[in-house]
């Protein structure tokens, strides 16, 4: 088992900001580019800025979906952020974009009657019958940026949500997949815990949640 | 419970040093922004914008140094603006750890570049900033407000809520509406047309120049319906002879005029 957190890299990712947060809590990390740089990940992180069919465009081409896929429903925990967690689910409406499926959903455009993109710090609360799942509390202000949000087929996934024109998931986790639809990365003290809580004892290798 | 209202901090950046300048003119040294930066995010700012972020006056090339010493220490959203001609541009800037890119004169002269940097980096990326002067109303500045470019030293005749509109519909994730005539005065945001931009588009719209009051900055949010709020003098003109710190700032948002806002030490 290594000890890097692996840090995908994608054109249209902003893996830099993320590394930059896992150099200043003294986590081990690296950037992961191709498959074969998988091997030997603690986690790895999706992290995610762009759009949904982009970002599927870039890791299908890079050969790295297959090996998430293989990796991570395999057990190696993941986190998720922001598109990291759009894509867990079947289909965007973003571009119309085929996502990884791993967890049953849709991820559609924020409702009409609030600006959009949603770009700001919003309020979140770890849903009351999850968040003691989560290994730490999800309560408090984070960063958003983001004109789509997610609709798990199965509710019981989101342990934290936050409202904008309705109330959305603001995080899902299902066995070893954890992941955010806000910033972590910049967020910050806030969203530096909880970066470290959920690389630490927040998302366990293997194994059911409950 | 809603989306909070945000509190920026504005750095003016020449040659690595942090500046102020009043309506775009006589610039005077601040100090390390480096060490300005840290020192907001510790102190609870929401966002922070560096612009005319250039290593050299004369060659104008982005100072990717400095952005890269700041992104190491904060880490809160972090926006570069100035100097941004191209698309290569912006992903160097994000490269080097900004999360937005904010383009100005350029975006005036090019309006493609708005659209192709929202398809490259997404539209949340690109913040399009508007230096707006209050002109007599004519036919083509129906509204009043005029734009300006280039250290807002040149009037273009375009109306500032019609090109408010046409930067949305182009891909603009975010407005600033920066009034020149305001700027660095202490005297007030110019309310009326940063009201006017936000009833026009649907993006986050935010007020700019002439904050020197903390009934100023309410009023941007709940007057003219400001999404965020950028300040630089109340934080450290050396113009003013008092400053804010950010808690001070928020708590006083908060408690006297009832604004939502990411409570400081959170």
């Amino acid at each position: 088992m290594g000890q890097d957190v692996g840090v995908i890299d994608y054109a249209a990712g902003n893996s830099p900001s993320v590394l930059r947060a896992l150099q200043h809590l003294s986590i081990p990390a690296r950037p992961v580019s191709r498959p074969e740089e998988i091997a030997g990940c603690s986690h790895v992180i999706l992290p995610g800025v762009g759009a949904a069919g982009a970002t599927m465009a870039s890791l299908t081409e890079s050969g790295l979906t297959a090996a998430l896929t293989d990796a991570v429903l395999g057990g190696l925990p993941y986190v998720g952020i922001c598109i990291g967690l759009q894509v867990l689910f079947d289909q965007s409406e973003e571009d119309d974009a085929k996502c990884l499926g791993w967890l049953p959903g849709t991820v559609r455009r924020l409702p009409a009657g609030v600006r959009v993109p949603q770009i700001g710090w919003n309020l979140v609360r770890s849903t009351a019958v999850h968040g003691a799942d989560v290994g730490t509390p999800i309560d408090g202000y984070f960063y958003f940026v983001n004109s789509y949000v997610v609709h798990p087929s199965d509710s019981a996934v989101v342990v934290a949500e936050a409202d904008y024109g309705c109330p959305f998931p603001a995080a899902v986790r299902s066995g070893s997949i954890f992941a955010t639809q806000f910033h972590l990365e910049k967020s910050g003290p806030a969203g530096l815990a909880l970066l470290r809580a959920v690389l630490t004892d927040g998302v366990r290798r293997e194994g059911a949640w409950c | 419970m809603v989306l909070t209202r945000r509190l920026i901090a504005c750095f003016d950046v020449r040659d690595g040093r942090l500046t102020k300048a009043r309506q775009f003119q006589d610039n005077v040294d601040v100090g390390d922004p480096v060490e300005f930066a840290a020192r907001l995010y510790e102190d609870g700012i929401d966002e922070i914008v560096f612009y005319d972020i250039t290593a050299s006056s004369e060659r104008r090339e982005i100072d990717l140094v400095t952005v890269e010493r700041v992104a190491e220490v904060v880490f809160v959203p972090f926006t570069v603006g100035g100097g941004i001609r191209s698309v290569e541009d912006m992903r160097a800037v994000l490269k080097a750890g900004a999360e937005k890119v904010s383009i100005d004169s350029m975006a005036v002269r090019d309006p493609s570049l708005i659209t192709a940097g929202a398809r490259a980096f997404g539209s949340q990326c690109i913040v399009v900033s508007m230096q707006v002067r209050a002109v007599p109303a004519r036919a083509e500045v129906p509204s009043g407000y005029e734009i300006a470019i280039d250290g807002a030293r040149v009037m273009t005749g375009m109306d500032a809520v019609v090109w408010a509109e046409r930067a949305a519909g182009l891909g603009a994730g975010e407005l600033v509406v920066n009034s020149v005539d305001q700027d660095g005065t202490h005297a007030g945001y110019d309310l009326e047309i940063t009201r006017r931009v936000a009833q026009a588009v649907n993006v986050p719209v935010v007020a700019s120049g002439g904050a020197g009051t903390v009934a100023h900055v309410a009023a941007a949010y709940l007057e003219a319906d400001a999404q965020a709020a950028i300040v630089s003098s109340m934080l450290y003109s050396p113009r003013l002879a008092e400053h804010y710190s950010v808690r001070e700032l928020k708590e006083e948002l908060m408690a006297i005029a009832g604004v939502e806002m990411r409570p400081p030490g959170s």
